[in-house]
């Protein structure tokens, strides 16, 4: 088995490669996960399934380089993902409504755009038609994907369950299809744009912030930094949105937020 | 046999008989513990399986939390709706990039545990409904770690076990034997 200390080596080469390639930076997210999904590129490539074998052949140029930003930058979505947590925050916004005026959203780490546009439509089924969400990510490829999702869904059966199984009582479809132009329609209330958690500055405040299963990915530094920037950008009293795993544990900003759901990872910002 | 973190994995049938498991296993557990049991597809923030398996075992069991790192003598129980990676200093947690595949993925916690550990590594197969597992299990004794099965005669579906039982150097065990031998490791450690 190869050393620790080598197996790092690899990995750095490789992050350090896709880096002053692209400009893409992964060198700081977990290195089990870079290491899954590098010896994913590995194996089909026939280099032993071994980063080590994928660090010899990556290098200036590689091809290899814009398959492993696909694999490292993979994006798992769909439209009310995780139901219990839609159902909750509709909740929420029942029980508290955000006050009068535009509600400013941030879906951060938006992936293919499946989030966002669930989120419009649940602030609008919430009475909240004025609102709009900012949906970023760092891939160019996904948000190209993100602006036209909503007339590519092969099947929408899934989606329909969560759909209803977080308290949608109207069809989902119909936001798109009775549409005459879903991305105009949504295009109002939906920005995608490009911003990396990591590196770029906060740029607006908000009500709610959505970054669910994004800092899963950081090492314990990255994510530290990514929180002070969603607490910078949250406005007193906002919603933080977490996965369903993941805490405040670690970001010295507990005591900042108020734990609002039992069960999902709804916190406000009170400090 | 060097163990430093031990996996038991199997799909939702085997929860039967994850808890006598535990409940055999050396105290203080000399290693992290992780239990990866197949389940739905959705995310569920608490489903209560954590608690199940603790009044099953006797032993502390919780979900794993993004940073919850291997708390002392707690077995760590794989959540719904992410894969679990074993990570050095904890479990890490991350989204399942196929949907049509079972969650929590055995084969990439045995995968994991296999990079991170090497032949420290040691995983357990349980009763499986699908082959989930084997090529995670031949990275295991790849990197020279311990690949044990529950006997296939003794697994309610026994379609991983069959797979492991014929892999060179993975032992298959009987019921009856798996915890004696799982409480005979509190010296490996």
């Amino acid at each position: 088995m190869a050393g620790r200390a080598e197996v790092q080596r690899a990995v750095d080469h490789i992050t350090g490669t896709v880096l002053a390639e692209t400009g893409y930076d992964f060198s700081e997210y977990q290195v089990p996960f870079l290491l899954r999904r590098l010896e994913s590129v590995a194996g089909r490539h026939g280099l032993g399934d071994s980063v080590l074998g994928l660090a010899g052949a990556v290098h200036a140029g590689s091809p290899l380089v814009a398959e492993i930003i696909e694999a490292l930058g993979l994006a798992v979505t769909g439209m009310f993902r995780d139901p219990g947590f839609w159902a909750a925050l509709r909740r929420q916004l029942r029980e508290r409504p955000p006050p009068q005026g535009p509600i400013r959203c941030w879906v951060a780490g938006c992936a293919t755009g499946q989030e966002a546009y669930s989120l419009s439509i649940l602030l609008q089924e919430s009475g909240l038609e004025d609102h709009l969400v900012y949906a970023t990510d760092i891939s160019e490829p996904s948000l190209t994907a993100a602006r036209t999702c909503c007339r590519t869904v092969a099947d929408w059966g899934p989606a329909e369950e969560s759909y209803r199984m977080s308290g949608g009582t109207g069809d989902l479809r119909s936001y798109f299809a009775d549409a005459a132009d879903p991305a105009e329609t949504f295009g109002r209330r939906i920005l995608f744009a490009r911003h990396n958690l990591a590196t770029d500055a906060v740029f607006n405040s908000f009500h709610l912030v959505l970054c669910r299963n994004v800092m899963i990915y950081f090492n314990n530094d990255l994510r530290l930094r990514a929180h002070q920037k969603l607490y910078r950008s949250l406005l007193p009293d906002g919603l933080l949105c977490l996965g369903s795993r993941e805490s405040l544990w670690g970001t010295e900003l507990a005591t900042c937020y108020r734990r609002e759901d039992s069960a999902e990872r709804i916190y406000r910002k009170v400090l | 046999m060097q163990v430093e973190m031990l996996v038991l994995a199997g799909s939702a049938g085997a929860l039967d008989s994850v808890g006598p498991l535990l409940r055999a296993l050396p105290l203080p557990l000399p290693w992290p513990v992780l239990v990866v049991l197949h389940r739905g597809r959705h995310t569920v923030a608490d489903s209560g399986l954590a608690d199940l398996l603790s009044a099953l075992s006797g032993r502390p069991v919780a979900e794993v939390d993004d940073r919850s790192g291997w708390p002392a003598d707690t077995v760590l129980l794989a959540p719904q709706g992410y894969d679990t990676l074993v990570g050095r200093d904890g479990p890490v947690l991350v989204e399942p990039t196929s949907a049509g595949r079972s969650t929590p993925s055995l084969d990439e916690a045995f995968d994991s545990a296999a990079d991170t550990f090497g032949a420290a590594a040691m995983i357990v197969g349980l009763s499986c409904a699908s082959t989930d597992g084997l090529a995670g299990a031949r990275r295991v004794l790849a990197q020279g770690g311990t690949v044990w099965t529950l006997h296939p005669a003794d697994a309610p579906f026994p379609m991983l076990a069959r797979e492991l039982a014929a892999l060179p150097d993975a032992s298959a065990i009987h019921a009856e034997d798996l915890a004696d031998r799982l409480a005979a490791l509190g010296g490996s450690g």
